[in-house]
């Protein structure tokens, strides 16, 4: 485990003493909620029989149908209750205790690095990201995975979110689109700066046309190749965009998107008071662990959650955010 | 028809002569722009200088004649110029170049200076330069990516040629003669020091 990743020196150990024994209590949790999950399932899908049995009688046969006429309509209702229910009841179990693996993993394995969890959080600065234009157009938004800390005196904190965005109502009620899903994270920023400077994915020709469009500031067209490929950057300031987008700095944005994915294609930064605002649009989800249906106590599930852990203080160290000199 | 043909095409070739001289215009504005970005930011140099000989002269005993060629240097590079001649935009970033690499050349043999080092003071000038230098290199590079548009429109026919007519004219690059940055490095010095260079 120690050689999961560098930031993992002495896991193994805080992991044999801190992590383990209540992972192994967890696993008998579990398999008790396991059980009564599949018999939550098996009767949602007794009831669910019983629905279908209501809805269409002919197929369980002609004397069948005829025993079951004076019943439909009380079975149909009754079979989809209870199958609802049997079935939010497996769904409620499974979140219970998938939360508390995470809670007793992504927490213990924060505090070995030094920082603070929550699974929720109402105070996650979110509007930021909405006022610097990196997620814009969102009314709503759901806060997971909240974690804050230093790394080499460098103030940080990360969120899962869930921006979702409210259309007209019709009919059916009002309808929501998804505005981001992804991950947002917070660093403070060692150089000083007052303008408002954003650094957007490359969206081709057109897309850079509109995109150009809805931006406060003017484009800056920098000098390395690599991160023009990539990256487009908007500023009220070219003078204070190039300050703070150094070529060695730019090197290191090119690496940090290609350390989230080959292209860096979900990836926007903004700078903001003093501190650097990343975006990291996706849909797959962070700190994900065991499912209801594996062994909590197999090691297997946690290299990849002490890995993306790992990653919010290796972009101190990528982007070397730790320097403080005014050269880089 | 034939009349009217000629008149298309004359009127055709003033609005793209018109369009090019706008371009040019744009361009040279832009590159004015960025000039004056930079005196912002080389003002700020000026007005942290001699606090940092003040320092220096504190300590650096034995390096009378480089610091009293900085305040040469330092002057020089005061001096008023004209914006709109190229000749003289040039000779005042040649002049803020060689202040420059005096500057560097200054920190460098500071280097060779425990006290100097050690002094919190110092070291506060110190971070302080290489701010303004950060912010001079970054309005140096929208400077010179100003120019590279500029005289590429200028240059190319028949941006030469309208250019000629209109009297615009290309500007210089602003570019860093740091003679210290050149110098030979002897890895075995830093090697030995157990630290890194910090020029």
């Amino acid at each position: 485990m120690d050689r999961l990743s560098p930031y993992a020196d002495g896991y193994e150990r805080f992991f044999t003493a801190e992590i383990e024994p209540s992972l192994a209590e967890m696993e008998k949790k579990r398999r008790e909620v396991a059980r009564k999950i599949k018999r939550s399932l098996v009767l949602a899908l007794v009831a669910f029989v019983l629905f279908l049995a209501c809805l269409v009688p002919p197929w369980f046969g002609a004397a069948f149908s005829a025993g079951m006429e004076p019943y439909r309509g009380g079975g149909m209702m009754a079979g989809l209750f209870v199958s609802a229910v049997f079935l939010f009841r497996a769904g409620y179990l499974t979140i219970g205790v998938q939360g508390d693996f995470k809670e007793v993993v992504v927490g213990r394995t924060c505090t070995f690095l030094g920082l603070d969890y929550a699974r929720s959080s109402s105070d996650f600065p979110v509007d930021r990201f909405r006022e610097t234009g990196l997620c814009s157009g969102f009314d709503d938004s759901t806060i997971e995975d909240a974690i804050s800390g230093e790394h080499k005196g460098v103030a940080l904190q990360l969120c899962q979110a869930s921006l979702e965005r409210r259309g007209g109502s019709s009919d059916s009620g009002s309808s929501t689109s998804t505005a981001f899903k992804g991950v947002l994270l917070i660093y403070r920023f060692p150089k000083r700066f007052h303008g408002a400077t954003v650094v957007l994915p490359d969206a081709t020709w057109a897309g850079n046309l509109v995109v150009g469009l809805r931006q406060e500031g003017q484009r800056v067209t920098l000098e390395d190749v690599g991160f023009e490929d990539r990256f487009e950057v908007y500023s009220s300031d070219q003078v204070e965009a190039r300050y703070l987008l150094t070529p060695r700095f730019m090197e290191r944005v090119v690496a940090l998107g290609r350390m989230f994915d080959e292209d860096g294609g979900g990836l926007s930064m903004a700078f903001d008071g003093s501190d650097l605002l990343i975006a990291y649009r996706t849909p797959l989800k962070l700190f994900v662990g065991a499912g209801v249906f594996t062994d909590f106590t197999d090691r297997a599930h946690i290299g990849p959650i002490l890995k993306e852990l790992a990653m919010l203080l290796e972009i101190v160290d990528v982007l070397k955010l730790d320097d403080r000199s005014g050269s880089a | 028809m034939g009349a009217f043909v000629l008149a298309v095409v004359v009127l055709l070739i003033v609005a793209i002569a018109y369009l090019w001289y706008v371009a040019l215009i744009t361009r040279r504005n832009k590159a004015l722009e960025a000039l004056s970005a930079i005196d912002v930011q080389l003002r700020k140099r000026h007005d942290l200088i001699p606090n940092v000989l003040k320092l220096a002269q504190r300590f650096m005993t034995h390096e009378r004649e480089l610091l009293s060629r900085l305040t040469d240097l330092r002057s020089r590079a005061q001096q008023p110029y004209d914006p709109a001649q190229p000749d003289d935009v040039d000779a005042h970033l040649k002049a803020e170049g060689a202040l420059h690499g005096g500057m560097r050349q200054l920190f460098a043999v500071a280097e060779g200076y425990p006290e100097l080092r050690s002094s919190e003071t110092v070291l506060q000038a110190q971070r302080s330069f290489n701010e303004v230098e950060g912010h001079i290199a970054a309005a140096r590079r929208f400077y010179n990516a100003a120019v590279t548009r500029l005289n590429n429109a200028v240059q190319i026919f028949p941006g030469s040629m309208i250019a000629g007519m209109t009297g615009i004219r290309g500007m210089p690059f602003f570019e860093i003669e740091d003679d210290v940055v050149r110098q030979p490095v002897n890895a075995d010095d830093y090697l030995r020091a157990g630290d890194r260079p910090t020029v």
